[in-house]
């Protein structure tokens, strides 16, 4: 079916809340990822020397190696977290969409 | 040597012969488009993530990545970035709504609201170009690492590679490539775990007598575990990040895996297994792997050859790493894998451009959605064999060229010409059908013109002493034209089309949270 055919009822109170929840959800997480990467990746050019301060192992474990490993860690848990948020908060949601469009 | 018969090319013959009993199975259960193009929708939410990061784990990327930190240290942190990033993007913004839309390829979804047969045209162009670019760089590569590897000679390993994904694709359709894709997955995740542990074992999994090793023989000593090695500058840092990143959450072959798991759920579930995947394997290639090439490979005379340079290049480190630390059989596993993870990259991209040509353009747009399952399957197979075809010819007449740009005229064009459009399809109410096709258009010539006029091309290939144009990957450039081009276009298109271009928009924001199953029949 071609999607002019289709008329869905958008302006339902429960679809709107969806639609807002969902891309609240999305913006937040997008921004939790993006912010520090970004942030990192400028920090290699124009703060490198803070990069390289020592944490220990007498300088082998500086802080550009030690931070950039808990910046892809913390990235993979965040879509992890995702993932449970959508089924939480958003999955709920949306049965209840086509609940009232059962009704 | 171990009793006349080479360990690799046993392992060789083995992954050929799993690989093809594979698609033996799939082939018996692939005869509808479905099946073809999304293998019945068939495929779960763990397992499309394993296929995901095999999709993502080519063999040049791994060995590349191992190289790089071999030769620059630190900086190559950016390349490790990427995954969990581009993930990230997939399932925040992408990857259920993808599901809830489309059919079979990307295209399905912005053509829903825009223009169909000029949407269908441009993102099949730009699909055809990025993938096909990817596919003869991989082809090269493929030759190059099965000669080093298992003493082929490259004309011959190229036409083996070629023939092999050509069969896949063509018998076994999406599910024996997914198959192929979770197979080479599992055993590159096994390789890098084992690879992993006896790199640590060597120093008694003491990390710091790792390090240290590595530090003592490198020449940047200490400044191996700090920034500075590749003397980026902020534009070129940030314009790689974005071109890798955009550049896979548009590439055509990996969006296209969205499309073969049952729902939404499984979409998110899928970009979830697949951040994770990838971004251990290359947590473990850059923290140990990288470092315990440095202090096990590094001036060892074993891996020099006369000229004084590693044998087979910088990009070998990882398997002579696995030599050194696990012996001829571990050599030939590791080997194997390699070779595994080459065929299943190519598959993937043949599929993606094959369904470019079968879907997008014979189907859609020449016959208007209708010529018939069979007829559709058919041009698929024959899209299959013919790219098979340019990309063996391709692959041989690229011989022993360096094809660096073509990676990086691949990722821009997907970064830069897909993605916007993708993006805006979905989240944009102002986009119009000439704001789409204007500003993907700018931003795929605007992404080779740039390649062509930068160090890649410019100096490397055409001679010339200075770049016109003086960044590799020119992501931030290429993706800010596409996406001032959109808006620009779209917001003074007063088109009828435009008008009804808008009011899809409220259709398929409804479709991509609902999935099609609200609509009546």
């Amino acid at each position: 079916m071609s999607i002019e055919q289709f008329s869905p009822d958008t302006g339902k109170a429960d679809f709107a809340r969806l639609k807002q929840a969902k891309l609240r959800l999305s913006r937040r997480y997008v921004l939790a990822l993006l912010v520090p990467y970004f942030a990192f990746i400028a920090a290699i050019v124009v703060a490198p020397e803070a990069l390289g301060v020592s944490l220990g192992g007498g300088g082998l474990f500086t802080l550009g190696l030690v931070a950039s490993f808990l910046l892809i860690i913390a990235g993979v848990l965040l879509t992890g977290s995702y993932l449970r948020a959508t089924e939480r908060s958003i999955d709920p949601l949306e049965h209840e969409v086509r609940r009232g469009g059962d009704r | 040597m171990t009793g006349g018969l080479r360990v690799e090319i046993l392992f060789f013959f083995l992954i050929i012969a799993a690989t093809l009993a594979i698609t033996y199975w799939a082939a018996r259960r692939t005869n509808t488009a479905d099946s073809f193009y999304a293998a019945n929708r068939s495929i779960k939410g763990w397992q499309n993530g394993f296929a995901i990061a095999g999709d993502f784990m080519s063999a040049a990327l791994l060995l590349g990545i191992s190289g790089l930190f071999y030769s620059f240290g630190f900086d190559a942190i950016i390349y490790i970035l990427v995954p969990p990033a581009a993930f990230g993007i997939l399932l925040f913004l992408i990857a259920d709504r993808l599901r809830n839309l489309g059919r079979y390829t990307f295209t399905d979804v912005i053509s829903l609201r825009l223009g169909e047969k000029p949407a269908r045209v441009f993102a099949a162009t730009s699909t055809l170009i990025s993938a096909i670019m990817y596919l003869v760089a991989q082809m090269v590569g493929a030759g190059a690492l099965t000669q080093v590897l298992f003493g082929i000679p490259y004309g011959m390993a190229v036409t083996i590679v070629g023939v092999l994904m050509v069969l896949y694709v063509a018998f076994g359709g999406m599910l024996a490539t997914t198959w192929v894709q979770i197979t080479k997955a599992v055993l590159l995740v096994l390789g890098v775990a084992f690879l992993t542990l006896a790199t640590l074992w060597r120093f008694g999994f003491d990390l710091s007598a790792l390090y240290d090793a590595a530090a003592a023989v490198h020449p940047l000593g200490m400044g191996v575990f700090a920034p500075g090695g590749m003397n980026f500058d902020l534009i070129a840092a940030l314009s790689l990040f974005m071109a890798l990143t955009f550049g896979l959450v548009g590439s055509p072959h990996i969006l296209m895996r969205f499309f073969t798991v049952p729902d939404a759920h499984h979409a998110r579930v899928s970009a979830f297994v697949a951040s994770a995947v990838v971004s251990l394997v290359l947590l473990a290639i850059a923290y140990v792997i990288g470092y315990g090439a440095i202090a096990l490979v590094m001036g060892n005379p074993d891996f020099i050859n006369p000229s004084g340079q590693l044998i087979g290049g910088n990009n070998m480190v990882a398997i002579h790493l696995s030599r050194m630390v696990g012996g001829e059989i571990f050599f030939g596993i590791i080997a194997a894998v390699a070779f595994a993870t080459i065929l299943a990259v190519v598959a993937g991209l043949t599929l993606a451009s094959a369904s470019a040509v079968s879907h997008d353009i014979y189907a859609n747009v020449v016959h208007g959605g209708a010529p018939g399952e069979r007829k559709e399957v058919r041009v698929s197979r024959i899209a299959t064999l013919a790219i098979g075809a340019a990309s063996i010819f391709l692959g041989i007449a690229f011989a022993g060229q360096n094809i660096a740009y073509l990676v990086s005229l691949a990722l821009s064009v997907a970064a830069s010409a897909n993605f916007p459009v993708l993006l805006l399809s979905l989240y944009w109410r102002g986009l119009t059908t000439r704001g789409a096709i204007w500003g993907g258009g700018v931003g795929l010539l605007s992404a080779v013109a740039f390649v062509v006029l930068g160090p890649a091309v410019w100096v490397e290939i055409l001679g010339n002493p200075e770049p016109i144009f003086p960044y590799a990957y020119p992501g931030i450039f290429s993706m800010a034209a596409a996406f001032i081009t959109i808006w620009l276009v779209s917001t003074l298109d007063r088109s009828g089309r435009a008008a009804r271009d808008r009011e899809n928009f409220d259709r398929l924001e409804h479709r991509s949270l609902m999935g099609q199953e609200e609509e009546p029949a």
